[in-house]
């Protein structure tokens, strides 16, 4: 029987090898306050909040960039505005099979959202989370919704050689990131949690990620409101 | 007249003597029923629209048989087998707004000619139908997802549709039929695939809530319940098989070129005479479709007809079109509309043109070769024949053993079907990918089983295969890769090679991946539409060859090495076994060969990267005594066409191999569909009929009736091939 061959698996045996080396792996409820999915992080900041009714801004970290049935989020980044401040609250999945409850809780949290705030999510996060309510046999969430990315490309589009996030940040916002986990390694990082039972892959994903939703909510004031 | 050129030919000393069996085929009357009083009054008035007031017999039984389970319907060509699928399938529609129904075709062409044909039915009963396939652009794609009736292909559904359900859960969850149309051609290893894709389907179907009743038409194969039992996954299916419709009378004749040469077995070229009788047809003003059975003697026979009738100053290229695979999709819609509207006197064409494309009926069908399998050459001779009036079949035999075989059993033919579609999902090589598949598209829950696997078994391949993650007893598919893009349905389909034209830049044509190391090495020369083109440089990488048009009056043939190792022995009784073996053919040379003469006029050199298959061989160890170098090699054609029609499979799905003092038959498809375990089971006979074949040909020293065609004998011969090989059979034999 021959089975296909995944090169990045053996990028990954070599990760989980190289982190079962090392002393003090880190749990995940210890790394954030642990719930029936796993964990919830959160994380405020000052920022000024978008000149909009409720602004909740998403975005999810997923399995991979498909957006079939296989792929799933592991970690969802939502921000809310209160008295000159950003909350961010980052849901984290502990297992697979605990998605229901961990879909449940996000779905909580936007419900209400005017409008739900992403970048790129019309392409991405939204339909990868209707796939996964549907997976998860729960009712589909349908907020108004903003996606930056449009408004952005078009304000900054003289400005910027792309109109990926990361380059809105450093051109618009003047902020480079250091030590910024690539994205691509994010799945890399899930599968790694999921064999070690180690956390601090995870909590490099949540970082990217919280600056990721800090970065949209700027964007968000300064393109659309 | 069609009834000039038969007298003529029956009067005819040279031809007359060839016609070794001409049979007239008495028509058919229709046996009619009312349409039921249940059925919808909407589809009945389109019906009744169309002219269809009364159902032919197996069209009602069809509709009244899939209430209760599920339906294959095995009727001959031509007979309305559309029609037992829609007739129960729009019913169910018009009666439920959310019921939706899924078409699965072989082909994309034949998707597309089939729901241009239902697209008329439905127009006005506000049923959406819609293609889904590779070449749908990208803005229809969301809209097929609203469609009531989708059409696809297995591919299709495997790479396009199941990875992707949740955003099909409207359709999946109101989807009540499954029609799973040419249900013969999904045997072998696209069978397997196929039947383990449809097991993914109705995983996910019952995901949403869903369990659709499937419909199947076959082609007339011995064993259409139970093919359709394996790919359908179905527990009891009904096999409705006899036609109600009628056919015009046929005269189905065999013509076996004459023997030219007695000492070497030698006859006249089945191409050649196909060529002379085609062209008395031709000439008769009667409507023709000539089926070759290799793209290349598509290409051959256009341009000996064209050169024909050039000669005699006809317009060739306007009388004779070619119609195959690796044509643009262009240039076959336009020979498929000419056909229709009867413009074009003549058509040779592949096999592409035998699943069920409408091209009405022509006058006459003339089989260059035997099709493979009977199945194909009464799929094929259905095209014989329009509105009653009486129709022409003509097989030309070529000098092989299937066809000599057939030439002197006409009875084969028009006896009982004794052929069995086979094919194996449950072969863990297609099993396994199958199931990372499912894993992908939905979590395996605790204790779920899939296909013939119980459990604990599930459960064992599960935990083995990457990129899954256990909790609780079920698994989930965590990583970014996508499984069905890793897995070819059609066994090792590559992607094509395209043939570009090394001067213009324009793609002439698309060859299988398997087929480009033989057709497209550097230096070959490829026939496209009776041109012959040189491929000057073949890009491997880049899937692409350069060709430029040349003036040569030779083509080439491939050589080929083929070696076999042996990866698992599961039966054996020596002499015999059969097992896993891993099959590396490469390309190492090729011969000019002559055009019209077929004379050997030169060699050349290959080098490229070898194609590589698992699969499933039967193999018979020889003693030393038996050994004499040619006659192996001899001895294993011999076993091979015989081993063809003991299994009853197309020729080009057995391969043999020789090596080490062994003989090898060897299923060409990754994985084996079934054929070597049989050729095990049936040894005694192989072998035996396979020496009787050597014995008792009529050549002196071999020919390509049993033992292959031969080069003129080497300075003082001891033993002729056709003596050795029948040695080494008789010694196999008394071991056995």
């Amino acid at each position: 029987m021959m089975l296909p061959s995944r090169p990045n698996l053996e990028d990954l045996r070599r990760r989980i090898a190289e982190i079962q080396r090392r002393p003090r792996a880190v749990r995940l409820d210890a790394v954030g306050a642990p719930t029936e999915f796993g964990a919830v992080l959160t994380h405020r900041a000052p920022l000024r909040a978008p000149d909009l009714p409720n602004p909740i801004v998403l975005d999810l970290e997923t399995t991979g960039l498909g957006r079939g049935a296989g792929t799933l989020a592991f970690l969802a980044g939502v921000g809310t505005f209160e008295r000159g401040a950003i909350v961010v609250d980052q849901l984290v999945l502990a297992s697979p099979a605990r998605e229901r409850p961990f879909l449940a809780a996000l779905v909580d949290r936007i419900r209400d959202a005017d409008p739900l705030v992403t970048f790129n999510g019309r392409c991405f996060d939204l339909p990868l989370l209707r796939n996964r309510l549907c997976m998860a046999r729960l009712a589909p969430v349908a907020p108004p919704d903003v996606d930056v990315r449009w408004p952005a490309r078009r304000a900054y589009r003289d400005a910027i050689p792309d109109g990926r996030l990361r380059t809105l940040e450093e051109f618009v916002l003047g902020r480079r990131r250091a030590d910024d986990l690539p994205g691509r390694l994010a799945p890399v990082a899930f599968r790694t949690f999921l064999a070690t039972g180690d956390a601090r892959p995870l909590v490099r994903v949540a970082d990217h990620n919280r600056a990721d939703v800090i970065a949209t909510a700027e964007l968000c004031r300064l393109t659309v409101g | 007249m069609l009834a000039d050129v038969l007298a003529r030919w029956r009067a005819d000393r040279r031809i007359a003597p060839n016609l070794v069996d001409v049979r007239e085929l008495p028509g058919r009357r229709a046996r009619l029923a009312d349409v039921p009083p249940a059925l919808d009054p909407r589809l009945a008035a389109a019906l009744a629209a169309r002219g269809i007031v009364r159902l032919f017999s197996h069209q009602t039984e069809a509709l009244s048989a899939v209430a209760a389970r599920d339906v294959v319907v095995a009727t001959p060509t031509a007979s309305g087998k559309s029609l037992c699928y829609h007739i129960p399938v729009l019913d169910a529609l018009l009666k439920d707004p959310g019921a939706r129904a899924l078409y699965l075709f072989p082909t994309k062409a034949l998707a597309r000619d089939q729901v241009a044909t239902l697209r008329e039915l439905v127009a006005g009963l506000g049923i959406g139908v819609a293609v889904f396939d590779g070449d749908t652009p990208g803005e229809h794609r969301r809209r097929a997802r609203e469609a009531r009736v989708l059409a696809t292909n297995p591919d299709m559904l495997h790479a396009g549709i199941l990875p992707h359900h949740p955003s099909w859960a409207a359709f999946f969850r109101g989807l009540r039929f499954v029609v799973v149309d040419e249900l013969h051609t999904l045997r072998g290893v696209f069978g397997a695939g196929a039947a383990n894709v449809l097991r993914r389907l109705r995983r996910v179907a019952a995901f949403h809530g869903a369990s659709p009743r499937f419909i199947a038409t076959s082609a007339t194969i011995g064993n259409p319940g139970e093919l359709a039992a394996r790919v359908l996954g179905a527990g009891d299916v009904e096999v409705i098989g006899d036609s109600g419709a009628p056919a015009a009378p046929r005269t189905f004749a065999v013509y076996n070129p004459p023997v030219l040469d007695s000492a070497l077995g030698l006859r006249e070229s089945y191409l050649a005479a196909t060529k002379r009788l085609t062209r008395d047809l031709i000439d008769a003003g009667v409507g023709t479709l000539v089926f070759a059975r290799s793209r290349r003697s598509v290409e051959i026979l256009v341009r000996y007809l064209r050169d024909d009738l050039d000669a005699d100053g006809i317009d060739g290229d306007e009388a004779v079109r070619g119609y195959r695979g690796g044509y643009l999709p262009d240039r076959r819609r336009e020979v498929e509309r000419e056909l229709r509207a009867g413009e074009t006197r003549c058509v040779v064409a592949t096999s592409a043109l035998e699943l069920g494309i409408d091209v009405g009926g022509l006058d006459a069908v003339v089989l260059a070769g035997w099709p493979g399998s009977r199945a194909a050459a009464w799929q094929r001779a259905g095209r014989a024949g329009r509105r009653g009036r009486p129709a022409l079949v003509l097989l030309v035999a070529c000098s092989e053993p299937l066809d000599q075989f057939v030439a002197a059993e006409p009875e084969y033919l028009h006896g009982q079907s004794p052929e069995h579609a086979r094919t194996d999902p449950d072969n863990l090589a297609t099993l396994v990918p199958h199931i990372r598949c499912a894993a992908y598209e939905l979590p395996f829950g605790a204790g779920e089983t899939f296909g013939p696997l119980v459990a604990a078994e599930t459960r064992e391949v599960l935990r083995a295969v990457p990129d899954l993650h256990e909790d609780g007893g079920a698994f989930h598919w965590i990583s970014d890769a996508y499984p069905a893009g890793e897995v070819p349905l059609r066994g090792a389909a590559d992607e094509n090679f395209a043939v570009v034209d090394a001067a213009a830049g324009a793609v002439l044509a698309e060859v299988d991946f398997r087929d480009a190391a033989r057709q497209l090495h550097e230096n070959a020369i490829y026939p496209l539409e009776a041109r012959l083109y040189q491929v000057d440089r073949l890009d491997w990488n880049g899937r692409k060859a350069y060709v430029t048009a040349v003036d040569v009056d030779y083509t080439t043939d491939a050589l080929t090495h083929t070696r076999v190792l042996v990866l698992e022995t599961r039966k054996e009784a020596p002499p015999a076994a059969y097992g896993d073996v891993h099959v590396v053919e490469r390309v190492v040379g090729f011969k000019k060969i002559k055009l019209h003469t077929h004379e050997n006029v030169g060699y050349g050199e290959v080098s490229l990267p070898a194609y590589e298959i698992d699969t499933r061989a039967v193999w018979f160890d020889l003693d030393e005594s038996d050994e004499s170098g040619d006659g192996l090699a001899r001895a294993a054609f011999a076993l091979k066409h015989i081993a063809a029609l003991l299994v009853l499979c197309d020729g080009a799905d057995l391969a043999r191999a020789v090596g080490d003092r062994r003989i090898y038959l060897y299923d060409a498809n990754p994985g084996g569909s079934g054929l070597a375990e049989r050729l095990f089971e049936a040894r005694r006979q192989l072998v035996g009929h396979a020496l009787r074949l050597c014995e008792a040909c009529a050549c002196r020293r071999g020919c390509p009736a049993c033992v292959g065609a031969l080069a003129p004998p080497p300075p003082g011969e001891i033993e002729p091939p056709r003596h050795a090989a029948a040695r080494v059979l008789r010694g196999l034999l008394a071991r056995l």
